[in-house]
């Protein structure tokens, strides 16, 4: 074996488990079921580190309030944004339109926030979660 | 033969030259100078630490949430109908409080559960137009509003902003505190009160 065959060889070796890895990609997760809590609430941006254990949804004087547990996972401090978008039974936007809020987080600590809805008409929501970063 | 290559070149170059300046030139106007963009109101602006539409945003978002969740919206059978007093501003800032309570009076009146009657602020215009319709003579009768028909406001809206101002080395610390109270007008009492603290800090550069 000359020494060019013997590169080739090398090079041929390392570079096929980088190709067939790229090939054998994770099946992407299936979308959350309708109405569940996991469809709730919309991710912007990397946060991994970040989960809501607790959602739940009442009735206050006919408006409807939510309660939900963030967690911060990682131990770092990190703040990201909120905010909740109130929907009719038609699935149509309803009530203000809320501002993002800052929730700043300590290593894995679990931060209760609530909304309001400004509405009668509010029978659904959507948390959104923000990356401050 | 070579005339007519010449020519050939000649063409192909007048065709794209022709095509090259047509699609520089454009017949739209020029409606941006290139250093404005439109930004989201709903996000988080912290230009400098003076109060700002955030702040007023979560002021008002606090306020009303509180006041639709309270035992006074819940208990009333009707209505309860609202006139919106001062805001006094007791930071150093100039601070436009009236604002903060037509972003309140707003966002109520869109949950439909409270009805703002014309407050101190609007008065005079409300009479001069009162006025125009009964006094000019210009309007059926029948039609135009007259004086002594109005409603009075069962409840009045009235609270303070203020504000702590601390300062070490370059940083710099403001917190607003906003006090917003509903009093029933005919007994004297205090039926709702709500606060909301907005803490801002900043830190003056190094160079």
């Amino acid at each position: 074996m000359n020494k060019n065959t013997f590169l080739k060889s090398c090079c041929i070796f390392a570079l096929t488990p980088i190709l067939l890895a790229g090939c054998v990609s994770q099946p992407p997760l299936p979308p959350p079921a309708p109405n569940s809590a996991a469809a709730k609430i919309m991710y912007l941006g990397d946060l991994s580190y970040i989960s809501v254990n607790d959602l739940r949804m009442g009735a206050t004087n006919n408006f409807n309030v939510v309660n939900a547990d963030v967690v911060n996972n990682s131990n770092d401090y990190t703040a990201i944004e909120y905010r909740f978008q109130w929907r009719d039974k038609g699935g149509m936007a309803v009530g203000i339109d809320e501002n993002w809020k800052t929730l700043p987080l300590s290593p894995m600590q679990t931060q209760r926030i609530q909304g309001t809805a400004t509405s009668k008409y509010a029978v659904d929501f959507k948390l959104e979660l923000k990356s401050k970063n | 033969m070579n005339t007519k290559r010449t020519h050939i070149l000649g063409l192909v170059i007048a065709l794209t030259a022709t095509l090259g300046v047509s699609g520089c030139a454009s017949n739209k106007p020029a409606f941006s100078s290139g250093n404005v963009a439109y930004g989201d109101t709903k996000a988080e602006e912290n230009l400098t630490n003076e109060i700002g539409l955030t702040d007023f945003q979560m002021m008002a978002e606090k306020m009303t949430t509180s006041l639709l969740t309270s035992p006074l919206i819940a208990t009333s059978k009707q209505k309860p109908t609202i006139t919106i007093a001062e805001i006094k501003n007791k930071t150093s800032e100039h601070i436009d409080t009236r604002s903060i309570a037509l972003k309140i009076k707003t966002q109520l009146s869109k949950s439909q559960t409270v009805r703002f009657m014309t407050d101190k602020a609007d008065d005079a215009g409300s009479l001069t137009e009162l006025q125009r319709q009964s006094q000019s003579g210009l309007y059926k009768q029948s039609k135009a509003a007259k004086p002594g028909n109005r409603e009075a406001a069962k409840y009045r809206l009235h609270g303070e902003i203020t504000s702590i101002v601390k300062r070490a080395g370059d940083i710099k610390n403001i917190d607003y505190i906003l006090n917003l109270t509903l009093e029933d007008v005919d007994a004297g009492e205090d039926v709702w009160s709500e606060e909301k603290e907005i803490r801002k800090t900043s830190e003056r550069p190094t160079f």
